[in-house]
């Protein structure tokens, strides 16, 4: 395609270009001009004088013999026949005493002007007069110039000074011989500049204008979508500015045609980033909802949202706000739009904010939801993003298990309350009988009573030892958590054991680390532990030692129970501590709970309590408390 | 002379066996089933010691010391509180400005011990 020139001639770099080169021009061709013809002026001047002496010496001789023999009519026409010549306007003659003797044509005498256009000189003051002595050509305004010369007449080897004649002549004469020349002068610099001029044009429109607008072209029709096919040539061979343009042009292009292919990956791959993004957003299990922070307006969720909301589409939920999804009163009793607010303004502050929500369908069917509320911004605004889990299930088996668990605490506390007073009613009736109150009694009936009396308090413990394990399960046992030396602990321990079961006494091994570190503990329940403990160690070995022992550890006091007893089977180790986990070796008398008892205080003292057991060597029990 | 114990105790079978250790014990033992009747005898007795039971239907154990503790003629008589309720009877008996308390089931000999404990701060009271 031609391209359009959107330059004017005028105004086009060549030309102006040109304008000033040629102004330059034309200054040194006129200046040169100028010289040329001053030049030929001053030959032809020359030219002149040199006519001026050829005259001289053609008629200096005639001019003297006149003169000497004062032939006025010789020396007239010799003045008229020199004034016809065409460099001659005036000749005048002197004598040797300096006045004029005769006269003739323009003549200028110490610059004043004696003779004029069409006036008649006389000449030689004889009445002889002289007509039409210059053409009309000898303008007056015009440069005179003279050539002088004397006159002698040569006689007897004599010289006589006879006078003087002088020749004038003007520029006029002179113009008329340069004139041919001056013409052609000025014409060969006409032509000259002309030629030039064109030659110029011809070449600054084929090296420049040509180019430039080719690569105007190019340039202008380049575009994003044609780097591939666009390539300027500004058509020029050889390594010169237009050729570095041209190669910086499709350099431009080669690098941007990189950096358009450079975008458009980069493009593509945020597309697909954007459309991995999305279709993670959307398939996503979990149901996620945007907000606009500023107008508490929902703008996005996705179908795992419009679904748990039992909505149709995306676009019931967008558009709405956050309370039309919740039920009006949340489960503290607080206004949703009050407790909303408030963790809104958490999540703006920048903290991420989880919390449970109770919600509400279209149907009006409640639902409780764990949200994780967190703030982002994107160009600017800002975005509250909520991330809902259906909790509703886990809220309901939970409330169920709460229910339960209370259930069944308040079974265990009203039964056991409930066992307490026939219990009491039982024990004192038969502590009656047996004591003798209402009668005596035979040896038979005292161990029967005996039997029924052990029996009363081991129902009696297991009542207390469910109460307590109840209430540790409820988390409700209190601790009164004080420094205490553990040895005076034990020793208290040892005298209640001794005094309940004074038999075994000499059984008993105390073996205590002396000067052990203060403990933090409940006094009244390590007691408790260690009387559990020192009871089943009694009760599992009828004979035998029962050794106790306290050792100081790095960071924790460790106490150790060791019996001579059967020892628990290897398979039962594992679940003594669990309530009711009576081994094989079960002996009568125990309520089941008492090491589960023991394992909880232990645990709430930030202890370890275990036990290693071999069967047939005995059993041996241990527990820590930290110092 | 002998001391007159009231004991109050809804648990009929607890309340005649109890009855029979305290006279056992040598002790001029009355017995109520309820509040009501246990403030009439109080009233109409004024026993030395009264033992009550902290649960008991309609007038319980609690009403029964607010009763007593609001007669100037009757508060001064030293109240021991018994209770299944192993859990609450310390923190009752503290509001109600007891000191002494058994749960049940109690051992003879624990109670006999507050008994004399009892009459023996009586004595010291009356004393001074």
């Amino acid at each position: 395609m031609k391209p359009e020139n959107p330059i004017g001639i005028r105004r086009s770099i060549a030309t102006k270009l040109l304008k000033i080169v040629f102004s330059f021009y034309l200054l040194v061709a006129v200046s040169l001009t100028i010289g040329q013809m001053v030049m030929e002026y001053r030959y032809q001047k020359s030219s002149v004088e040199h006519d001026l002496k050829a005259i001289q010496q053609t008629y200096e001789k005639g001019l003297a013999i006149d003169l000497w023999q004062l032939d006025d009519e010789s020396l007239s026409s010799i003045i008229e026949g020199m004034l016809k010549l065409p460099v001659v306007i005036g000749v005048s003659v002197r004598n040797a005493r300096g006045v004029d003797v005769a006269i003739g044509g323009i003549i200028h005498h110490h610059g004043v002007r004696v003779g004029n256009v069409g006036q008649h000189i006389n000449l030689l003051g004889l009445g002889k007069e002289v007509t039409t002595l210059y053409d009309e050509h000898h303008s007056d305004n015009n440069y005179v110039f003279t050539h002088e010369f004397p006159l002698s007449y040569v006689h007897g080897g004599k010289t006589d000074q006879l006078g003087r004649v002088t020749l004038y002549s003007n520029s006029s004469v002179v113009f008329q011989r340069v004139k041919l020349g001056f013409l052609l002068i000025v014409l060969n610099a006409i032509l000259k500049t002309v030629a030039l001029w064109f030659i110029f044009l011809y070449f600054s429109k084929k090296l420049l204008r040509k180019p430039l607008l080719s690569l105007a072209s190019a340039v202008e029709n380049l575009s994003l979508d044609n780097l591939d096919s666009v390539r300027v040539d500004v058509g020029t061979s050889g390594r010169n500015e237009l050729k570095v343009i041209e190669d910086s042009f499709n350099s431009m292009i080669g690098n941007l045609r990189n950096s358009v292919m450079e975008r458009e990956r980069a493009t593509k791959a945020l597309r697909e980033s954007e459309m991995l993004r999305k279709r993670v957003f959307d398939s996503s299990r979990i149901p996620i909802v945007v907000m606009d922070a500023a107008t508490c307006q929902y703008v996005d969720c996705n179908a795992a949202a419009v679904q748990v909301y039992r909505y149709a589409s995306r676009e019931d939920v967008v558009g709405k706000t956050p309370l039309a999804f919740s039920a009006p009163v949340q489960y503290d009793g607080t206004s949703s739009d009050i407790k909303a607010l408030h963790y809104i303004t958490e999540a703006l502050e920048g903290r991420p904010v989880v919390f449970e929500w109770l919600h509400k369908r279209p149907d009006g069917e409640l639902w409780d939801a764990e949200v994780h509320l967190l703030s982002f911004s994107v160009e600017g605004t800002t975005m509250l993003q909520f991330s809902l889990l259906d909790i509703t299930d886990r809220k309901r088996a939970e409330e169920a298990t709460t229910l339960l668990a209370n259930a069944k605490n308040k079974f265990i506390s009203v039964v056991s309350h409930e066992l307490r007073s026939p219990l009491a009613t039982i024990k004192e009736a038969t502590s009656l009988v047996r004591e003798e109150v209402l009668g005596p009694l035979n040896d038979e009936q005292k161990e029967m009573l005996e039997i029924a009396k052990s029996n009363i308090n081991r129902l009696g413990r297991l009542v207390n030892n469910v109460l307590l394990y109840q209430k540790i399960d409820a988390g409700k046992m209190q601790y009164d958590f004080l420094e205490n030396n553990i040895n005076e602990i034990i020793q208290e321990a040892y005298r209640n054991t001794v005094l309940a079961t004074p038999e075994r006494k000499e059984d008993l091994v105390i073996n205590l680390t002396p000067k052990l570190p203060q403990t933090r503990c409940d006094k009244d329940k390590i007691i408790q532990v260690l009387l559990n403990l020192i009871s089943n160690g009694i009760k599992y070995s009828d004979h035998g030692p029962i050794v106790i022992e306290t050792r100081l550890n790095a960071h924790e006091i460790e106490f150790s129970l060791r019996d001579a007893g059967q020892g628990i089977y290897p398979e039962e180790i594992e679940n003594i501590f669990i309530p009711f986990s009576h081994g094989r070796g079960r002996k009568t008398g125990g309520t089941g709970l008492g090491l589960a008892i023991c394992k909880e205080i232990i645990l709430a003292h930030s202890g370890r309590i275990w036990v290693e057991s071999e069967r047939g060597k005995g059993s041996t029990f241990y527990f820590t408390l930290p110092i | 002379m002998k001391r007159r114990i009231l004991l109050i105790d809804d648990e009929t079978f607890l309340l005649k066996v109890l009855l029979v250790r305290l006279k056992h014990w040598g002790f001029d033992a009355l017995g109520a089933e309820n509040g009501p009747d246990g403030f009439l005898i109080i009233r109409q007795n004024k026993p030395d010691l009264i033992i009550l039971d902290k649960e008991m239907p309609g007038m319980n154990g609690e009403d029964v010391v607010r009763l007593v503790r609001r007669d100037p003629s009757l508060k001064q008589i030293p109240i021991i509180m018994i209770s299944a309720d192993v859990e609450n009877i310390e923190a009752c008996a503290k509001a109600c400005g007891i000191a002494h308390y058994l749960t049940k089931p109690c051992e003879p000999e624990d109670l006999l011990e507050m008994i004399q404990m009892q009459f023996a701060q009586s004595e010291h009271r009356e004393n001074t």
